[in-house]
């Protein structure tokens, strides 16, 4: 039976996790879909002059995607913050933070000491962050997919001249499988990487601390431009195929995946000796 | 069934919280801990549980060190302080989704522990809703429901009336005879030295003196 204490967490942390943040979902279509029309909404004041067409679901994402080209810093260039961005990935480091943390702390500690292993609890908590992270994701798109939908523009292909005014951004060397990296794989795993890191400073300092470092530490990344930064890896106006100095995809992989392992492991030795003290 | 405290001392922001504790408790008797508010009487049990980790010393459960060898004992109840439980959820569906881990009982179980303690397992009202003696009747359900061998009280009978007080000594003389360990830290003497075995006096922090009462257990 001892095999299945695992399942058990995990199936535990996904009901628990869900109540404890089922508002928040709700925040986060609300935000999606909002970005989403402030994108047709633009696109279709700018349609008016330039006449480039009507943009389409992948238009949209790239368009909350971009987050900011790299800043030069000059008395004739403000910093302007990219809000939406910003905002993205601050909804996503509040629902993740609270959960785990919290948990251990309220009626997580007596599962905690019936699972019988840290290892096993802290594991668990890892894939319900993973999970979680997933479905921000999948709700952002589908709300990006509905909102398209109503307003007329529900197809996939890309808006070259609609871009390149918007964003900035030129797709003539951009293939498909490239994009779908740029939009789905790099977002998610730099994401992922954020928010194992986040978990483990909630559990050193505490949830809310964690929120504010994440949150310093996306704006520092907005401000400098470094390919070891991971909030930078979410920029698609900074990645290679938009930016001749810009990151490389693959290596931004790979760094996001050593992060979520490095995270994975640094806290299941860090929870191996916390302490539950406050109540149980 | 054996409890070893080694020489157990805890160090927390400068303060001695506990300061060189070894004791041995075993399986079929009934231990008391008494002492004052902040003794180190919830402290030691938390040591026991796992919870918290030696700054020197080790807590030893039948030859495997807590922290080294297990994280937390196989086979534990705890009641220390305010439990807490899902403030939606109704009583049963609290100790269904504990008793659910171990998967070692029943969900007829989950219903006799909650009937043991005077609650109605298809009471309606969720947690949010119980008095403050049904949540603590709650917790003690969840400490005893899986027959554990291990068993830690932190004043088992705060907020509990007359039957209560009778139930909780029920339960404690059932899983003593069964052979389990009974560690309880009680303010009230009277109770204490009917139901134990053995006190242990705990002052800042350290075993102050240990009595084993020759008539303990005749509840």
């Amino acid at each position: 039976m001892k095999n299945n204490v695992m399942l058990k967490l995990v199936l535990y942390d996904f009901k628990m996790g869900f109540l404890s943040n089922r508002f928040k979902y709700f925040v986060v279509c609300i935000f999606f879909a909002f970005i989403s029309f402030m994108f047709y909404r633009e696109a279709s004041i700018k349609d008016t002059v330039l006449d480039f067409g009507p943009g389409s679901v992948t238009d949209c994402l790239i368009y909350i995607f971009k987050g900011m080209k790299v800043y030069t810093s000059s008395p004739l260039n403000d910093f302007e913050l990219p809000l939406a961005w910003l905002i993205m990935q601050s909804l996503l480091c509040i629902l993740i933070s609270f959960y785990p943390a919290g948990d251990v702390n309220s009626y997580g500690s007596q599962i905690l000491v019936k699972s019988g292993s840290k290892t096993r609890w802290w594991l668990s908590k890892c894939v319900w962050t993973i999970c979680t992270v997933n479905v921000y994701y999948l709700l952002g798109y589908i709300s990006v997919y509905i909102v398209s939908t109503i307003l007329g523009h529900a197809s996939f292909g890309v808006n070259e001249i609609l871009n390149m005014d918007m964003n900035g951004m030129k797709f003539d060397s951009v293939d498909n499988l490239e994009l779908l990296m740029a939009l789905i794989v790099l977002p998610v795993t730099s994401s992922l990487a954020i928010s194992m890191v986040q978990n483990v400073l909630s559990f050193i300092l505490n949830p809310t601390m964690s929120i504010v470092l994440i949150f310093c530490g996306l704006v520092i990344s907005a401000y400098y431009y470094s390919p070891i930064s991971i909030g930078n890896h979410s920029m698609l106006l900074r990645n290679g195929l938009f930016y001749d100095y810009g990151f490389n995809m693959a290596k931004g992989l790979i760094s996001n995946i050593i992060i979520i392992f490095l995270a994975a492991l640094f806290g299941s030795i860090l929870f191996n000796r916390y302490e539950v003290i406050k109540k149980i | 069934m054996l409890i070893e405290i080694r020489n157990f001392t805890k160090i927390i922001k400068g303060t001695n919280v506990l300061s060189e504790v070894s004791v041995q408790f075993k399986g079929g008797r009934t231990y008391g801990l008494e002492g004052k508010n902040g003794s180190g009487k919830t402290m030691l049990m938390r040591a026991i549980s796992g919870l918290i980790r030696p700054t020197m010393g080790a807590v030893v459960i039948d030859g495997a060190v807590i922290g080294k060898d297990i994280s937390f004992p196989d086979s534990i109840g705890l009641l220390i302080e305010n439990p807490s439980f899902i403030s939606k959820y109704t009583g049963w569906k609290n100790l269904s989704i504990l008793a659910a881990i171990q998967n070692n009982i029943s969900a007829e179980d989950v219903r006799d522990s909650l009937y043991s303690v005077g609650l109605d397992p298809d009471d309606k009202r969720t947690y949010k809703k119980y008095s403050l003696g049904m949540k603590h009747r709650l917790g003690i359900a969840c400490a005893f429901m899986e027959n554990p061998d291990i068993i830690l009280l932190d004043e088992p009978f705060n907020a509990l009336d007359e039957s209560g007080v009778v139930m909780v000594k029920d339960l404690i003389m059932k899983a003593k005879n069964r052979g389990a360990v009974i560690i309880m830290a009680c303010h009230d003497k009277d109770e204490m030295t009917l139901i134990a075995d053995e006190v242990y006096s705990i002052r800042d922090g350290k075993i102050d003196s240990h009595v084993v009462l020759e008539k303990g257990g005749t509840i």
